[in-house]
């Protein structure tokens, strides 16, 4: 009798266990968002786009810097590195198993921007952004912006793209996309800046974020370096114009504001950020999960083994008076730019931020555009503009009218090569004015135009059968 | 009910005493007959044999000292000696009255073994599928071993791989090739019918590739009984079977009355079986000098490298002497089992204590295991079991692998001129010229450790609700909590990073749930059915919390809450759960005809709605000719069988998510929430599936002293479960999908032979499997490189090398000529990487240009190595005499290739290190003609690219284990009432005939299959003498 009644008991938990059945294995994450349960609340989209931006951080810091100063005269070997790369890239022995020709990183910040504009215009469509529309419009704003920034640069180090502008809906989607041409990638540039533009503030609130983040002032400067990159110098002047003419966001920083050097709003916009003179930079914080910009690895005391240590041309273009120099490096050749003179904790305080885009860059962008618009007053006055300010003699008339275009052009970039050092952008300014063969041939051997662009990562090719390696590369 | 038992059992003694009183009474000269039972070959007293006089039956058991005396009667008595495990013997004892008898061991015949098939035992003889057997004897020659390390060369077709020598350490293990490419293609393991967490483990969140297995979490000693489910009726386990189904019995009170106390006692002495050939400090400097000069044209002015006379400097230091040790290592068991006099209560309690000192200094490892299993009947109709498992495991180790803080490489790559300790103060220098941590230093400064709970049981009732009814219900748990955690302390890093600390800490559990019919009808005594019809829920919990600390203050407070900024700190929780339904039937006609047929459906939470429920079915079929009328004739032969399965099992094995993607937390952005994609969905994800066709030939000859069991099989996997690697522009790294199929066949073979019977006997079995794998399809037929050394090509085996083909080095610079212009005769020689790429010089390798472009790239890559075995298998041995027992067994591995990956490391330079003593033989002038090129610090010309230079055969016979045991008599043993004890020695993995230059060729820096034969510098397998004592009571 009683094992009758404990079998029914079993029978009935054998049967609860059959209805329960399609329950019990509809299981959804707990600690995550599952896809179907995201882009359902605003505040999921503005997280989604700070999380571009901290993909953006792993992507730049500090390979922003080997993208822009490893091939060029700015910098030259550390012989106590421990860096593969560096040596490498620094020596024009480009090949594509070094880990920093993967264009991974810059991929994920694209696709994460993709994400964020297909599905906030979704979310506008049901509604979820009724008077929202300024949040609305920064959050699309800002993706289409970072979208462009991260394309404008990875055809200036890859050329030709896979043009991925749709996030994949599922795994079942074909995801090998072949490269499209420079000019329609150019085209989704100009085309995302263009949607980004009418879309974005000019600043934000705190004031801070408006460097931090991607603005309408941004946006202009991106359009400067594209049309400058594109030779396009009358469309690259009225963008820089606007950067210009918005002076209550943007001024030129001091060297002499303050007793110590070290002190002085200009030293302190590399060690602090949020300077005056600064149109997008990437944040990095260490009390933010230990967010750094690896700075240290790069740049420093070369007994830190960085990868780098200042090159003896960039020492030369200095003039004695220039305090540029003493804020850029010391006497033992450590590139001391980005760090505190006194004080500096290397392990927490590596957290500088990477400065995109400064007035300064700007203005001798519009410099050079000048001096192919065939004013080369104006492109010197602001060449004038950065050596007064720092200490250096103002160019005269005499010491230019007799000049010729592209030496004018030498001056500019000399100029860009002293007030921009180890920011990332010599190897580019050397590429956009053709000038890299003349400048690196005699440094490490670079004689080929098709050597400018970098390989594409043999695992990428490996991955996709429909990329071809870059001709130099075959 | 006990009063009930009480009873009846009264009942029974008076029902014998009458029956007694009768026999008295019949017989007119009533005498008692007195003796001693002993074993024929080694003369020792047996006790426990049963003594019973035919005619009537009467019993009585032989005494401790294998004494008995018996009362007998009636014309020409006789009486009967029977024990399992001995000839039975019937002696007429007319006119005797003190008898001396020699039993005769039997030899067990394989066939009458209970093998556990999944929810069910058969006679091995009724089995219809291919299955593996081990029994926890043969466990126990191996004492310090874990299972998997135990079972290697046993059974034909299991391949383990162990992924290091350190103690715990993972394994890749292969039932009949790998027939998934996913991460975990690892058998299913049941415990008493528990599904356990194998899934091995990765060494915390500093992650340095080593691999630890959650089976350590079981003491061998504990072990009945290994069966292995190899063939398609291990669908009966249906989803997870892919890789076949290894159940574990645990040991019981069964068959035991009074209760009997085991105790052992293991103590070795491990050391480093092999070195890796590295340079001295002399060799190292001009090598270092040759580097640096050919990289930048410059004498180096590295301290180190050009100040010898400096006392720093000065030492020429193998830093294998100061890394390693010879290690004590201890282990002690104890258990106790018995049972009620009826049984109906029986009791198995073990404790054991491991204290395995690993071989690298600073390291250490204590595991204490407890076991308790009961077994209890009700009545006639219930019964029940309840049974618990714990272990408790506390590693502090070291990390391995390529790593800047690894020991196992730092050994290795620390140049040897270093001094650990400062030659003034002589206190242990951290670094090395301010960047080169000291491996000494690693070791006793960095902490790593592994804290680790595990508990896992069953509970369970038996209703036997009719005749042959009985349903079964099973409740079953596994839990565990692992606290895995590292610290690097300022002093071991180069100045500017900061300490770190991990923490990782695991909560995993799972919950079964099985309920199971079975019925067994016999028709007209030559039919016999058995049926069983089931269902299964299990869920499984994982929570994890991952935290890294940076800036810790000091090397004192090492704790991830000592840390100025938590860097991460992220909690995962996930659940996923497996709801199941299946059913069997046997058919048994005359023990002649076997039939069996099963069908499981399996639902998986990890699926979508439309592909979550999947079905597996297998088909089996025995026919023991041997039992045919017809075979009767041929007297040699006992037992022949011939069986055939068909079976179709699955494999679940990804993420628990996977299939719906998502989005996760990443940190914050100006102080701002961050939420990055995470993975990308795939609703049409589904399971991989494997059809297994099997047919197999069973053999006993010459009473039982031949048997052989041969299979052939293949078997097909489809739909192929893995997280494949997508190109970067996906924004992604992997998408978990279904790609491609695979096929493995083969053939194995057991022969176990008892080639000496008596008094010196020898019994040896032989295994030896052969399999070929090779992949079917692959989507659009595309090559897939998911890492720099393996690939998956149609028409190829898993995982095979891929990359440069050497054809030596140049001897000069002018030998480089690719061809000669026609016209001019200018000579074009072979570039690297491009048309544009560097022209390969004296001291250059010279590589295979497969399409002869003159151009050494991507293109010129081909199939360099095959990292999966041919042939695999044991040959062990026991050879007894008397009281000495001596056993040997070697393993076998042969065709398998591993890439050198360690050595890579060390020659390729990237960073300055020492070299391998290769390097002695490297090119230096023009002319010189050697196999190894010219050292140049970061190798621009790739001349140590992924290549064939590197792939070394990895063939091995391994002496695995020798043994030597001695049975303490029992005369001795009686004195101090212990019924049997014994001593021995034994050698494990003495040595390991094979040509590879690394530590062990048997190396699997992984358990993926498309990751598989890379030596990463995995923590080295030890030799270890071992002397064991064991004591029953």
């Amino acid at each position: 009798m009683k094992n009758q009644k404990t079998i029914l008991i079993y029978m009935l938990v054998l049967f609860c266990g059959l209805t329960a059945c399609k329950k019990a294995l509809e299981l959804n994450p707990i600690t995550e968002y599952a896809d179907a349960n995201f882009w359902k609340e605003t505040s999921q989209a503005t997280a989604a786009l700070n999380g571009a931006y901290t993909l953006l951080q792993a992507a730049m810091g500090p390979e922003g810097v080997f993208y822009g100063e490893a091939r060029a005269d700015n910098v030259s070997q550390n012989l106590t590195s421990l860096n593969t790369e560096s040596l490498n890239l620094l020596t024009n022995n480009v090949n594509p198993s070094l880990r920093i020709t993967s264009w991974n990183q810059l991929y994920a910040v694209v696709n994460q921007a993709n994400l964020i504009i297909k599905n906030v215009r979704i979310m506008n469509q049901n509604g979820l952004y009724a008077n929202k529309t300024a949040e609305f419009n920064q959050t699309l704003g800002q993706a289409y912006a970072l979208r462009a920034l991260c394309y404008f640069n990875m055809t200036r180090i890859w050329g030709a793209l896979p043009l991925v502008t749709q996030p994949l809906k599922d795994a079942t989607e074909n995801y090998l996309v072949e490269r499209s041409d420079t000019e329609a990638v150019y085209a989704r540039i100009e085309l995302d800046l263009d949607s980004a533009t009418v879309l974005l503030p000019t600043s934000y609130s705190p004031s801070q974020t408006t460097k931090a983040l991607l603005t309408a002032g941004a946006v202009n400067a991106i359009y400067t370096d594209l049309y400058m990159w594109r030779h396009q110098y009358d469309k690259a002047l009225t963008a820089s114009q606007r950067i210009l003419t918005n002076t209550s966001n943007y001024s030129l920083t001091s060297l002499t504001d303050a007793t110590a050097l070290e002190n002085t709003s200009y030293a302190r916009q590399f060690t602090h950020g949020f300077s005056t003179e600064s149109i997008f930079e990437i944040d990095f914080n260490f009390a933010e999960r230990g967010a750094r910009s690896f700075y240290i690895q790069v740049y420093g005391d070369i007994g830190f083994q960085p990868a780098f240590q200042v090159s003896i041309p960039l020492m030369t273009k200095f003039q004695p008076n220039d305090k540029r120099a003493t804020i850029s490096y010391n006497e033992r050749r450590d590139i001391t730019k980005f760090f505190d003179k006194t004080n500096f904790v290397r392990s927490t305080m590596d957290d500088k931020n990477i400065i995109m885009y400064r007035l300064s860059d700007i203005l001798l962008l519009r410099a050079e555009a000048l001096n192919q618009l065939d004013r080369p007053a104006d492109a010197i006055a602001i060449v004038n503009q950065m050596k007064v300010r720092a200490g250096e003699t103002a160019l005269q008339p005499v010491d230019y009218t007799s000049l010729n275009k592209s030496q004018i052009e030498d001056i500019i970039l000399n100029e860009r090569s002293k007030e921009l050092c180890f920011e990332g952008k010599r190897w580019f300014d050397l590429v956009r004015t053709k000038k890299a063969i003349s400048v690196m041939q005699p440094i490490n051997g670079l004689n080929n135009e098709d050597n400018y662009v970098w390989p594409i990562n043999l695992n990428e090719i490996r991955l996709n059968p429909l990329l071809k390696q870059n001709s130099y590369y075959q | 009910m006990m009063k009930v038992r009480i009873f009846k059992l009264l009942l029974l003694i008076i029902t014998f005493s009458s029956v007694f009183s009768v026999a008295f009474a019949q017989d007119a000269r009533p005498r008692t007959i007195s003796g001693v039972v002993k074993d024929e070959v080694t003369n020792e007293t047996l006790p426990g044999i049963s003594v019973s006089v035919m005619a009537t039956g009467k019993t009585v058991i032989t005494d401790k000292d294998g004494k008995f005396k018996i009362d007998v009667g009636g014309e020409n008595p006789v009486l009967v000696f029977k024990s399992i495990g001995f000839v039975s013997q019937s002696i007429p004892v007319k006119g005797k009255n003190n008898l001396d008898i020699k039993l005769k061991q039997q030899l067990v015949s394989l066939n009458e073994v209970n093998v556990t098939v999944g929810y069910g035992t058969q006679k091995r003889k009724e089995v219809t599928g291919a299955v593996g057997s081990v029994s926890g004897d043969q466990l126990e020659t191996h004492p310090m071993g874990d299972i998997n390390t135990s079972l290697q060369g046993k059974i034909a077709g299991l391949q383990i791989t162990s992924n290091s020598g350190e103690p715990g350490a993972g394994a890749t293990v292969r039932i009949r090739g790998a027939s998934s490419v996913n991460g975990s293609s690892q058998p299913l393991y049941i415990v008493d019918g528990v599904p356990i967490n194998t899934e091995t483990f990765a060494g915390g969140l500093n992650d340095d590739g080593s691999t630890f297995s959650p089976l350590a979490d079981i003491n061998p000693a504990d072990i009945e009984s290994i069966d292995f489910l190899k063939d398609g009726t291990a669908s009966i386990y249906g989803s997870r079977a892919s890789n076949g189904v290894i159940l574990i019995t645990t040991r019981s009170g069964r068959n035991s009355k009074k209760p009997t106390l085991r105790f052992s006692s293991n103590t070795s002495i491990a050391e480093l079986s092999r070195t890796v050939g590295v340079m001295n400090g002399p060799q190292w400097r001009s090598a270092y000098i040759d580097a640096i000069f050919n990289s930048t044209g410059q004498m180096t002015t590295k301290p180190s490298v050009i100040d010898s006379l400096n006392p720093n400097f000065s030492k020429s230091i193998d830093w294998h002497d100061i890394m390693y040790r010879q290690a004590i290592q201890q282990k002690t068991d104890i258990s106790i089992s018995g049972g009620s006099s009826d049984n109906s209560i029986n009791y198995y309690l073990s404790a054991g204590y491991k204290d395995l000192n690993p071989i690298v200094r600073e390291t250490d490892y204590g595991q204490a295991t407890a076991t308790a299993k009961v077994y209890y009947t009700f009545n006639k109709s219930i019964s029940g079991s309840s049974s618990f498992n714990l272990s408790n495991t506390d590693y502090t180790r070291i990390l391995t692998g390529l790593s800047g803080q690894s020991v196992v490489f730092q050994a290795l790559s620390t140049m040897p001129v270093y001094n650990p300790y400062d030659p003034i103060t002589g206190q242990l220098i951290p670094l090395f010229e301010g960047s080169k941590p000291n491996p000494l230093a690693i070791a006793e400064l960095a902490a790593n450790r592994i804290k680790r709970f595990r508990m896992f049981g069953n509970q369970d009732f038996k209703v036997w609700i009719a005749k042959n009814l009985r349903f079964t219900t099973n409740l079953g748990f596994d839990y565990e909590n692992s606290d895995l955690s590292n610290f690097t302390p300022t002093s071991l890093l180069p100045q500017g990073q900061l300490s770190s600390s991990y923490l990782q800490t695991t909560k995993a559990s799972s919950f079964i749930n099985e309920n199971t019919l079975t019925y067994k009808l016999n028709l007209k005594t030559d039919h016999t059915f058995n049926f069983l019809l089931g269902q299964s829920y299990q869920k499984f919990n994982r929570d994890n919390l991952d935290l890294i600390g940076r800036g810790l203050p000091d090397a004192q407070l090492t704790n991830v809450g000592a840390a100025s900024v938590l860097s991460t700190y992220i909690q995962n929780i996930s659940q996923n759960s497996l709801l199941s339904f299946f059913a069997r039937a046997n058919y048994d006609y005359k023990g002649k005809y076997l039939f069996s047929a099963l069908i499981r459906r399996d639902g998986s939470s990890r699926f979508g709605a439309d592909n979550r429920f999947g079905y597996f079915p297998a088909v089996s079929a025995g026919w023991r000719f041997s039992e045919e009328s017809f075979f009767k004739k041929f007297q040699f032969l006992d037992e022949g069988k011939l069986r055939a399965s068909f079976g179709v099992t699955g494999n679940q094995s990804i993420g628990n998510y996977a299939g719906q993607g998502g989005y996760i937390n990443n940190g914050s952005y100006l102080g701002q929430n961050a939420v990055i994609l995470s993975g990308i969905p795939n609703p049409s994800l589904k399971w991989e599936s494997t059809q297994h066709s099997n047919i197999g030939l069973e053999l006993s000859f010459l009473k039982n002293r031949i048997t052989f069991t041969g299979d052939a099989y293949l078997k097909k996997t489809n739909d192929l479960l893995f997280d494949v690697t997508v190109p970067g522009t996906t924004g992604v790294s992997t998408i978990p999908g279904n790609f491609g199929s695979l096929q493995n066949k083969g053939i194995e073979a057991t022969l176990t032979t008892v080639n000496i019977v008596a008094p010196f006997k020898w019994s040896s079995t032989l295994t030896f499997a052969y399999n070929r794998n090779k992949i079917l399809s692959l989507p659009n037929g595309q090559d897939y490189r998911p890492n720099l050394f393996n690939m998956a090509r149609v028409g190829e085996p898993v995982g095979v090398f891929y990359g440069l083909k050497k054809k030596g080095v140049y001897a000069r610079d002018e030998d480089n000529v690719y061809k000669r212009d026609e016209n001019t005769g200018v000579v074009i020689p072979y570039k690297q990487g491009s048309s544009n790429g560097k022209i390969y010089k004296g001291g250059d390798m010279i590589w295979e240009d497969i399409n002869g472009d003159g151009i050494i790239n991507d293109d010129d890559l081909q199939i360099i190595g095959d990292p999966n075995p041919d042939f695999t298998g044991g040959f062990a041995n026991e050879l007894s005499y008397k009281s000495f027992t001596f056993s040997f067994l070697f393993t076998y591995s042969f065709g398998a290739d591993v890439f050198n990956e360690l050595k890579r490391s060390l020659d390729s330079s990237p960073i300055d290190q020492n070299f391998s003593t290769d390097q002695l033989r490297r090119w230096r002038t023009q002319g010189d003609v050697t196999d190894i090129p010219r050292l140049v610090k970061t190798d621009p010309m790739l001349n140590y690219a992924v290549s064939d230079h590197f792939v070394e055969d990895a063939s091995f016979i391994r002496l695995q284990n020798i043994a030597l045991s001695y049975r303490l008599p029992k005369s001795i043993l009686s004195k101090v009432k212990i019924s049997g004890a014994s001593l021995g020695v034994s050698v494990s993995n003495l040595f390991t005939l094979g040509s590879y230059s690394g530590y062990d060729p048997e190396v699997s820096s992984s358990t993926n299959s498309l990751a598989g034969g890379v030596d990463r510098g995995a923590f080295p397998r030890t030799r270890s003498y071992n002397f064991s004592l064991n004591i029953n009571l």
